[in-house]
Formats: C-alpha cells, structure tokens, sequence
C-alpha cells in the first residue's frame, strides 16, 4: 500500500471519485437557486484534472460535494463505485486564500490537518521538518505565516494538504491571488510535487493556460448552474514546460477553443442584455 | 526545468534578515531613551509646568487648583488614608473584573456560535448598555445591601460588554476555508474550537480587556459615589464636600494609577498569551 492512501477511517485504497448525473441547489421551493446542474464526471486513481470555468460559476460547490460537506440535491457522488455516505475520507483541500493560522510556525501549520485527524502534533512535527526542503522552505520551520511571502506562504498550505495523506487532493484555485511570474514557480513546483506520488488532484481555476499546462484533461464549466460544456484531454508530453507549450499549435488550438468557450460571443450578448 | 524558488527564497530571506536585525538594536536601547517613553514624559512635564505656573503663581486660588507640591505631600502624609480606601476600590475592581470577564466570554461564546441563544441574547447584550445603572444604584442598595454587592455589580455591567462584543468579533473572524479544511478531515466541532476559534479570538479578547480594565476603575469610584461609606470615591466625595481639593487631587491620582496598572496588566497579559499579534503589528 502507498503511503498516501492512508487514511484513518478506512482501509481500502482510493480508486475513483465519480459525479453521477449530479444537480445541487441552495435553498427550498421558490427560492431554489440551481448551483450545478446535471454533472456527470469520473476521476480515476493518479489522474490530474482541471477545471475551468468562469467566476461564480459554482466550482467550489463542486468541491463541496466532492468532500461529502453538502449532498446533491439529485444524483448521486461515488467513491470506489458507491454512493459516498457522510464526508469523503479521500479528500483534502487547498485553497486561494492560505487560510494559515498567524499563532503557528510554518512547521505548526503544516502539521495542522494531520492534528485533525487524530495525530499527535509532535510526532507529526518530525515529519514535516523532513520535507521542507522538498517545498522550499528549510530554515523557516519557526516563521509565522506574516513573515513570508505570498508564494511562500502556498507552499505551506500546499504543505499542509500533502501532510494530511489523503490520497484525493482538491485544489481550489491555489494560486489565484499570486502574481503572475510567483504563479508560474507554484505551478512548475506543484508539477514536480505530483510527479513524485502523483496523487490524485482535482485543481479548479479559471485560468486557462494554468489548467492547460497541469492537467491530464480540462473540464470547461458553464456559467452557472454549472454544466459541463466539454472535456479535452491534454495529451502534451510530461514534464511540462510552459515555453514548450506556448508555442505548440495543438495547444494553441486548444487554448482558444476553451477562452471561445467561457467568453462565447452568446455569454457577451447575454451579459449587455 | 523547475528552478524552485531557490533564488525567490533568497530574495526573501534578505530583507527579513535585515529588519531582524534592525528590530535587536531598536530593543537595546533602555526603555527610558526610547521615544515611547520620552514622548509622553514630555508632556506629562509640559502639563504639569502649566499646573505648577497656574498654582504656585497666584493665577488660581489653592481651593480651585491645588499645588501640585500640596498633593504630593498629602500622597506621603495620608498613605494610610488612600490605601485603606484603595483597597475597597480594589477589591471591587478585581471581583468585578473577574465576574464581568467571565460573563462576557460565557455571553460572547453562546452568542457567536449559537444560533438560538444568539437571537435570544444578543438585543439583550446591547440594550443593557443603554439601562441607566447609575440611576438605578439606589434600588440595587435596598436589593443588595449597603456591602460591596451593588457596587460590584455597577462594575460587571461596564466591564463585561466590550469583553463580549471582542469575544463575538474573535470568534467569528475565522475564514470559513480553514473550518471547511478540519471539518472535511473530521474534525469535531470542539477541536475547530479550540485549535482554530480560540487562538484566532485572543487578540480580540485582549483588546477587548484592555477596554474594560481602563473604564473597570472610574465605574467602581462612580458607583461608590451612589452611597458607600468606603473607598476611594466615597473618600473623593467626603473631600469634596469638606472643600479639600488636595485629597481630591490625590484621590483621582490614586484612580488614574489604579487604572493604568489595570490597563499595563491586561497589555502585558496579551503580550504573553498573544504574542502573534503584537509581533505582526509592529513588524
């Protein structure tokens, strides 16, 4: 068994993580407000998939419904083939905002999803200051999250979440609130990260070129309720460059079907009306 | 491919080091030459040159302003006096405190993480600020008596409300993207309480604590001013009304202490329990 399968409430690896015809809404009776709409998607073991689609569209709903917070309204969300009951022991999340606790050290932080389930933090501690050379930050294990950089500070989340051990890794838009040249570096080291275990990662953003450049395959959202308005597989060869890419035509073509797609000459003239 | 951030990392380090170093040598200095002291002495002097000016010059009779020589002197010769009433002050003080700390983290936790008690408690919070307890003092004595209970109880209701309005505002200030992060591990609603809601609520406690402790001393002297027979604001009235503005003076001098040390304690207290705080607001 993989390291990373360990999970706590389960024995069984993870295999695969399925949305079957699944529809979410907020709210009761009239004030239904239809977030996803009919969503059928399956995410086998080692597999890296984004997602895009635009603002608001009800990504992180998405990811609600992944980690078994909130349940569909109809459908149904599978894990290994059967219905998930209760929240998901796969999952672990990253998000946009570090959401880093500013009374602990990064080796404190780090340390903090596996405290939640269950582990003491000393004996944790051990093992987180074993990898933070792997995420670049050796020499400041003490550093509260205020002392350091933006960039810094996602590789203690990302930290974080690898800590946990979940074998399903929900990413939601990691990098979004980084500039552009600080996202880049996240997105080459998180490439490299995963090619050591290659955990399974769902990675939601609404940057195309980042969902290109990382996944297997790109989901591209509808605006909301959120359907899926296609699936492409991303076939470029890894390790993957961004230079590389930026000037292959397979991914050029790709990369304006999807921005077609999300800003459709339909979306524009729905928006003035 | 993939250079890390080897370089951004020492680009980082650099200026970090940097300001470390700047923090030690501003911390060598001892604390009567830096300008957090020496500011305010200074016009702590000014002042007190005007009042010495205004006195010692004629420019005021002694009943209106007395020297300040006057209320030193009385400070020394009547120790026994203000320290027998002080420690009724006190005394009121700390049970108040503790009663009203206490109260305002019990209201603040129910209001801030439960729905029902927060519907039911949380006018009730706010409109006992606008309740007119002095006015009220007299019916409190005849409920509690002539002893230090009405009075204390004038203390809890000053103190304990910017204590539950801190706890409130703490408790809540957790981005929902860490509780999503431990409630999808499944972590108990008690362990995101206190590994997550408690520490993020100290700041704002303190804040909170440091309000209370400076307002804690003038709501004991104001409530003793309502009938006691004991105290400092009992002694100040009792002054008052013998036109002896010295012990006046050396009263509001032994409150404004009271309330500065009060003050000092609860900032100390944050300074050790909360140290995260201090340390990001003065980086």
């Amino acid at each position: 068994m993989t390291p990373w399968s360990r999970t706590n409430t389960v024995s069984e690896p993870f295999k695969s993580l399925t949305f079957a015809d699944l529809s979410f809404s907020y709210g009761d009776g009239d004030d239904k407000v239809p977030a996803i709409h009919d969503i059928s998607l399956t995410v086998e073991a080692g597999e890296f998939v984004t997602i895009v689609g635009p603002s608001g569209c009800g990504k992180s709903t998405l990811f609600n419904l992944a980690s078994g917070l909130v349940g569909a309204t109809q459908g149904a969300l599978l894990v290994n083939g059967r219905e998930l009951e209760g929240v998901n022991p796969y999952t672990a999340y990253m998000f946009q905002r570090d959401a880093l606790l500013d009374w602990r050290s990064v080796v404190s932080n780090a340390t903090l999803g596996r405290e939640f389930l269950g582990d003491k933090k000393r004996k944790v501690a051990a093992e987180v200051e074993a990898s933070l050379a792997e995420f670049g930050l050796e020499g400041f294990q003490d550093r509260r999250p205020y002392e350091l950089s933006g960039g810094m500070r996602q590789r203690v989340a990302l930290m974080r979440t690898y800590t946990t051990e979940r074998p399903l890794l929900l990413l939601d838009e990691p990098f979004g609130a980084l500039d552009a040249l600080t996202r880049l570096r996240m997105q080459e080291f998180l490439l490299r990260r995963w090619d050591a275990d290659h955990r399974t990662v769902i990675f939601i953003t609404h940057d195309v070129d980042e969902a290109l450049l990382l996944g297997d395959r790109v989901i591209v959202l509808s605006d909301r309720p959120a359907t899926i308005s296609e699936e492409i597989p991303l076939t470029f060869p890894r390790p993957r460059l961004i230079e590389d890419l930026m000037v292959d035509p397979t991914y050029i073509d790709i990369r304006s079907r999807v921005m077609l797609m999300l800003h459709s000459p339909a979306s524009r003239i729905e928006e003035t009306a | 491919m993939i250079s890390l951030a080897e370089d951004d990392r020492i680009e980082e380090k650099g200026p970090q080091v940097a300001s470390g170093r700047a923090k030690k040598r501003k911390r060598r200095l001892p604390f009567f030459l830096r300008s957090t002291f020496l500011a305010p002495t200074a016009v702590l002097l000014f002042l007190l040159g005007i009042w010495i000016a205004l006195s010692e010059g004629g420019v005021v009779s002694d009943l209106t302003l007395p020297s300040p020589f006057a209320v030193a002197q009385s400070l020394v010769d009547d120790w026994s006096i203000y320290w027998t009433n002080a420690k009724v002050t006190l005394l009121e003080i700390i049970i108040g405190m503790s009663i009203g700390i206490v109260l305002g983290v019990a209201l603040g936790v129910a209001i801030a993480l439960q729905d029902t008690l927060r519907t039911a408690l949380y006018p009730l919070v706010i409109g006992s600020q606008s309740l007119p307890i002095l006015a009220l003092a007299p019916i409190l004595v005849i409920w509690l008596g002539f002893g230090l209970a009405p009075r204390i109880v004038i203390v809890v209701q000053i103190v304990f409300f910017p204590v539950t309005i801190a706890t409130i505002q703490g408790l809540t200030s957790v981005g929902s993207e860490v509780l999503v992060f431990g409630r999808s591990l499944g972590a108990s609603a008690w362990k995101l309480f206190w590994k997550v809601r408690v520490p993020a609520m100290l700041p704002y406690f303190f804040g909170g604590l440091k309000i209370a402790s400076s307002y804690a001393a003038v709501a004991a002297v104001i409530a003793e001013w309502t009938g006691a027979s004991e105290g400092l604001g009992a002694l100040m009235l009792r002054a008052n009304n013998d036109y002896n503005t010295v012990v006046v003076f050396g009263s509001v001098f032994w409150v404004t202490m009271i309330g500065l040390v009060a003050f000092s304690l609860a900032a100390l207290a944050e300074r050790k329990l909360a140290p995260w705080h201090t340390d990001s607001k003065t980086r």
